[in-house]
């Protein structure tokens, strides 16, 4: 029973989708619409999973002062901070909401004349908004994200260029008859690709786009095609569980 | 007198089928098809209007249940996958052998384990960067079974990084289950399963730490990934870890190529669990991809051949119908 129901609800939920992939029918459409919000829902809400993993973890591991307890230190600072600072974050938005709701009150009970001076109560809900606008705006959470994160992340993904050159570097050695048909191929397109190699050959950018149009989408479009056929394959496996990866419990 | 047939060998039956199939999807393709080619839809039934309520019946789109022409070519698909799949697991039953051409890649993976053995270190493994609703998660968490059963039964810890935490509840349930069947429930260790972060450079800048403190002997990556897989890989041969990649993301394929030493391309990746697990129905709808390819090769051959011929015949003057072979070509390029 524990491993059948699993197996008959993915089965089910699976015919289903690939029902709604074949008709067109509002009935069909809207029910597998659901579906698929409930499983955003439920994925969404794993994320607690997540955090209790790495508390649990990086907890114990400072407590115990294990090897690089420090790191895990930060870690557990950084993520409890930052979720303090979205708490923040997140109280001041309902706040300034609040004082947005105010203002259209306060403009809503106290009409003005054309041209004439707001009444005292407006201009102190208006004040009052912006003010609250402004605390909402400029929160430790939005500096962090902003000043910290961000050019973190960027860092992170800026290391890809020393990473493409040394591999490149590794790659592009003619040992064999395959690696030295991929050299040649790279040089061609990287020179057909820069100014300098119209300079060198007029063909050159012509060669490195004939590359990359025929062999190359050629080559692509085999691997799409059979990792394509692999995917119904696997996919048909999992919803009539033949393969049950996620009962592995 | 008994008179003996001649039987002819497996694979040029084979052939002869799956050039039969291919030849009967493309004679039924057009028949379905109308002047504008796989762009209609077609009525399958209507719902009596005693099974809808007084407003539902007045809506003429919801007493019509209509199928989507322009995915016909993925019900072929579907059918013919699903025919070869049924014969094959009949076969397989019966204890006819199904053999898988051997995977160097997935022959890797053991050699990987036995090298952490040696060296005293763990195993790394990463099971892509998507949820568990992507089949490449699904296909990596299948692998990680079969690591984690070698490495239990090596006595080798291995270590599973996720950005995902619903992932990781499936990788550590993957991992004990596998350390139960190996006989060794104490290889498993709680803190070795990690969730790191949802985000993708955050995860990344994790995985690099784990892999230059912890030293892995050998990184597993299989599932899917983007821009970090190089950056990802580099890492792993700088700190002198043997690699096995497999991914269906095209985009990453020559980053994990150049930078592991072994890589399972797309289908290969999906064809790892089967390898593997040496299960029969597994093995047969393997099998049945093969067959498929057989399929949709000549499909392919006669498309490429007619586009050939398409592109000598002078293009149709405005308001003129397409020639025969044009149309043919279109109706191709849409099924294929």
């Amino acid at each position: 029973m524990r491993t059948l129901v699993p197996v008959l609800i993915t089965a089910f939920v699976g015919v289903f989708m690939i029902l709604k992939f074949f008709l067109v029918h509002d009935g069909v459409r809207t029910v597998a619409n659901e579906l698929e919000q409930w499983g955003v829902v439920t994925l969404a809400f794993a994320i607690i999973l997540g955090v209790l993993n790495l508390a649990r973890i990086n907890l114990k591991a400072v407590l115990e002062r294990k090897r690089d307890w420090g790191y895990k230190l930060i870690l557990l600072v950084c993520m409890f901070g930052m979720m303090t600072a979205g708490g923040v974050k997140w109280y001041r938005d309902i706040d300034a909401a609040r004082a947005q709701k105010a203002l259209e009150a306060a403009v809503a009970a106290n009409p003005v004349a054309e041209g004439a001076a707001p009444p005292p109560a407006v201009v102190e809900a208006r004040r009052a908004s912006e003010v609250a606008e402004q605390r909402a705006k400029f929160t430790v959470f939005t500096f962090i994200f902003d000043q910290v994160y961000t050019p973190l992340s960027a860092t992170i993904y800026a290391l890809l260029a020393f990473y493409v050159a040394s591999a490149a570097f590794r790659s592009f050695r003619a040992k064999s008859l395959h690696s030295a048909l991929l050299l040649i191929a790279a040089v061609i397109v990287m020179i057909g690709r820069v100014p300098v190699g119209k300079v060198i050959w007029s063909k050159f950018p012509v060669l490195q786009d004939w590359i990359m149009v025929w062999p190359n989408t050629a080559g692509q479009r085999a691997i799409l095609m059979g990792a394509a056929i692999g995917m119904i394959a696997t996919g048909i496996r999992v919803i009539f569980g033949i393969e049950r990866p996620y009962l592995k419990g | 007198m008994t008179t003996y047939r001649r039987r002819q060998p497996a694979p040029v039956k084979r052939l002869r089928g799956a050039a039969l199939a291919a030849l009967l999807t493309f004679l039924t393709v057009p028949a379905f098809a109308s002047d504008r080619i796989l762009t209609e839809t077609v009525t399958l039934f209507r719902i009596p209007a005693s099974w809808l309520d007084a407003a539902a019946s007045t809506d003429a789109d919801r007493m019509v249940v209509k199928f989507d022409v322009t995915r016909l070519p993925v019900l072929i698909v579907l059918v013919l996958f699903g025919s070869f799949f049924l014969i094959l697991q009949m076969k397989a039953r019966s204890g006819a052998h199904l053999a898988l051409r051997r995977l160097p890649g997935i022959d890797a993976i053991e050699e990987a384990i036995g090298r952490a053995t040696e060296m005293g270190r763990p195993v790394l493994f990463i099971p892509g960067l998507n949820d568990i609703d992507d089949i490449q998660t699904l296909a990596g968490v299948s692998i990680l079974s079969h690591v984690a059963y070698i490495a239990a039964e090596y006595d080798t810890p291995v270590i599973v990084a996720c950005r995902r935490s619903v992932v990781l509840t499936m990788c550590e349930e993957t991992v004990r289950q596998a350390c139960l069947a190996a006989g060794r429930p104490e290889v498993f260790i709680p803190n070795n399963m990690r969730y790191l972060s949802d985000d993708q450079f955050a995860f990344t800048a994790g995985v690099n730490g784990i892999m230059l403190r912890e030293k892995p002997a050998s990184c597993i990556y299989q599932g899917c990934f983007y821009s970090e897989s190089l950056i990802l890989a580099e890492t792993g041969f700088v700190s002198g870890a043997i690699q096995v990649a497999g991914t269906a993301n095209i985009s990453q394929l020559p980053f994990f190529v150049a930078a592991c030493d072994y890589t399972l391309i797309g289908e290969e990746f999906f064809a790892a669990s089967a390898y593997l697990s040496k299960e029969p129905s597994i093995l047969a709808s393997i099998k049945a991809s093969d067959w498929l390819k057989m399929v949709v090769l000549p499909v392919i051959l006669i498309g490429v051949l007619l586009a050939t011929l398409a592109a000598f015949e002078p293009p149709p003057k405005d308001g003129s119908p397409p020639s025969q072979r044009q149309r043919a070509v279109q109706l191709l390029k849409e099924v294929l």
